[in-house]
């Protein structure tokens, strides 16, 4: 239902007065930008035991709750774990959970796509009646809703936002697909005999899946900030594990001791806002028809 | 010709609904366990004359597809089973807990549109300029905070420091709670004539509207904004001027109007997003919604409870999207077809 009649075409501006380049030079600053942050987020985590000066777990009943000083410059929690080594490790949790949640999702979401693209008729039908479906609900509350069924932890709730997420793939992968499939050279592989499967993965889904790429990143900050809202309801990551979500969650109602919950919600919002960025510069580069604005 | 349209869009409407309710059924039995545990309490599963009489209202003893066909003659009947947790009706908590994530959504909204709209407005006409920029960075910031934790900076910030907003909840504590007629409370306590707690009510409201409303202003202004660009270059706008009306005036009056149609239908949508960004924001402010009921139930393991919100925010989503689906067709002819 949703999807058909969508037709916000948003044209390109009007304005002549300047050329259109600096709209370009201004993106690319968006795909540096967002390439240092994700970049510097990632060595963090690719290094994090030599950046973090504390074991992420090890108690320290006589230092609790202490505020940001030099010995620990993000505080301690209230076991007196330090909160910056914990921030640190939890880049080594968060980042290759998301990004193993959008690679399974998006490659299975892909391969629906361009299915009931390539196929059409009943497939299509039928396939994008259940795209529908999944996405007429709220993500966060079916992804709720599966890890409680399925029982808490990172495992259940990473399968439930692969679940969960797909499904968007699988719209925009058939879309792309009904545009590639009508090009001639799609038509002469036809011509020469080749099989379906062949066509559509030497011929459709290399021209078809670039979009695929974008929406890729754009979700890895969706997905970073779901798990962390699965671990703050406490449904994702358990306890000690120095999981963001998890972190903000036990320093709620602390207000007092602001910079537990404070810290991981900076790392949040800046890989985010990293990797929109890298989203959107991409986003430019791969097709700069779609700019948005 | 619009009534074909209608019928088709009633149509996949169902389609969805049908689905919706088939998604639900498939998650209730992802749970291992006794299936019973789906809609039954702990003591009452173990009590046999309780466990045969749900096997048969639930169909329990007939095989997966046929068990479809009750759970969806049950669900269409209201019987969403019972809450552990409240050991109510499921759907007599949503309607209770409903209005409440309602009143908040429209609060947010109402945010949202009333900062949207101009910010996406100054950033059209400052278009690639520092202001245009900064509109950006104000909705991409927005975007990218975790709303949970938004909520909770600014709990910090305006309630515990500078005490300009009450803490969490929706009435100050020693207040009593007018009697429920509408299920909203700013409503409720109007009609009770208790001005005490609608003022009360209102502070309340304010700092979760304001976070809740935050994490959709961007669409809005980004809508707004590009909108606008759009009819900016109209020759009707040209017009306007040559005819020598004010700046003021051409904007509000002329290109505004033509530019809002697509920003009130994506802000239509948008309030199918807010209900999912309020299951987090009210377990902030400890707001009694069916988000925070949802997130209780999800953390205790309350089946009937998480299901029954599943399946209702699922049923808004379908409802908000034929709407919208209904509008584009009243506004735009062409997509009848």
């Amino acid at each position: 239902m949703a999807g058909e009649a969508r037709p916000l075409a948003i044209s390109g501006p009007l304005d002549l007065t300047r050329p259109a380049r600096w709209g370009r030079v201004r993106r690319s600053t968006a795909l540096w930008v967002g390439a240092v942050i994700v970049g510097a987020w990632a060595l963090i985590a690719a290094v994090g035991p030599l950046l973090a000066p504390y074991s992420p777990l090890d108690l320290d009943v006589m230092n609790r709750l202490e505020p940001p000083s030099m010995r620990h410059l993000f505080g301690t929690d209230e076991s007196g774990r330090d909160n910056f080594s914990r921030v640190v490790y939890g880049a080594r949790i968060t980042i290759p959970v998301a990004f193993g949640v959008i690679v399974v999702a998006s490659i299975f979401g892909v391969g629906v796509g361009a299915v009931s693209g390539y196929a059409g008729g009943r497939v299509d039908e039928v396939l994008m009646r259940v795209v529908d479906v999944v996405l007429a609900f709220p993500s966060i509350v079916l992804a709720m809703a599966i890890t409680a069924a399925l029982g808490p932890g990172l495992p259940h709730a990473m399968l439930a936002i692969v679940l969960v997420g797909w499904a968007e793939y699988g719209r925009l992968m058939r879309g792309q697909t009904l545009a590639v499939k009508a090009n001639d050279y799609v038509l002469a592989a036809r011509a020469l005999g080749a099989p379906a499967w062949r066509v559509l993965l030497r011929h459709v889904l290399p021209n078809a899946f670039p979009p695929a790429v974008v929406k890729a990143t754009l979700d890895m900050g969706g997905a970073i900030i779901l798990i962390a809202a699965l671990s703050f309801i406490g449904l994702g990551a358990v306890p000690p594990a120095p999981e963001w979500g998890a972190m903000i969650a036990a320093g709620q109602s602390k207000f007092e001791y602001w910079w537990v919950a404070t810290f991981p919600g900076l790392a949040i919002l800046s890989v985010v806002l990293g990797f929109n960025f890298l989203g959107d510069g991409l986003q430019d580069l791969l097709n700069p028809r779609l700019r948005n604005d | 010709m619009f009534l074909s349209y209608l019928r088709r869009r009633l149509a996949f409407a169902g389609i969805a609904l049908f689905g919706a309710i088939l998604v639900a059924f498939l998650v209730a039995h992802l749970v291992p366990a006794d299936p019973l545990a789906v809609v039954l309490s702990d003591t009452a599963t173990k009590d046999p004359s309780i466990r045969a009489a749900y096997m048969k209202r639930w169909g329990l003893d007939r095989p997966l597809p046929e068990q479809f066909f009750f759970y969806l003659a049950n669900v269409l009947h209201g019987d969403l089973g019972e809450s552990f947790t409240t050991r109510r009706p499921v759907i007599r908590d949503l309607a209770q807990f409903l209005p409440v994530t309602i009143e908040l959504s429209f609060a947010a909204f109402t945010v949202s549109v009333i900062f949207g709209i101009p910010l996406g407005v100054w950033a059209a006409l400052r278009h690639n300029r520092s202001a245009d920029h900064a509109a950006r960075l104000i909705s991409l910031v927005g975007a990218a905070s975790p709303i949970f934790w938004t909520g909770l900076i600014a709990l910090y910030i305006f309630y515990y420091i500078l005490r300009w907003a009450p803490g969490p909840g929706q009435l100050d504590p020693h207040l009593a709670r007018p009697p429920a007629v509408t299920g909203f409370l700013l409503v409720d306590s109007l009609i009770a004539g208790r001005v005490d707690a609608f003022l009360s009510a209102l502070g309340h409201i304010i700092l979760p509207a304001l976070v809740l409303g935050w994490f959709i202003l961007g669409l809005t202004a980004r809508t707004t904004r590009s909108a606008l660009l759009e009819v900016l270059g109209a020759d009707y706008l040209r017009t306007a001027r040559a005819k020598g009306l004010g700046e003021r005036r051409v904007i509000g009056l002329h290109a505004l109007r033509n530019a809002l149609i697509p920003v009130l239908t994506v802000a239509g949508l948008a309030f199918a997003s807010l209900l999912s960004g309020a299951v987090l924001t009210e377990t902030v402010f400890a707001w009694p919604g069916i988000g925070r009921y949802a997130v209780t139930a999800a953390t205790r393991l309350d089946y009937p409870a998480i299901l029954g919100v599943t399946l209702l925010t699922a049923v808004i989503y379908i409802a908000v999207n034929f709407v919208v689906d209904l509008l584009y067709g009243v506004l735009d002819p062409r997509i009848r077809v």
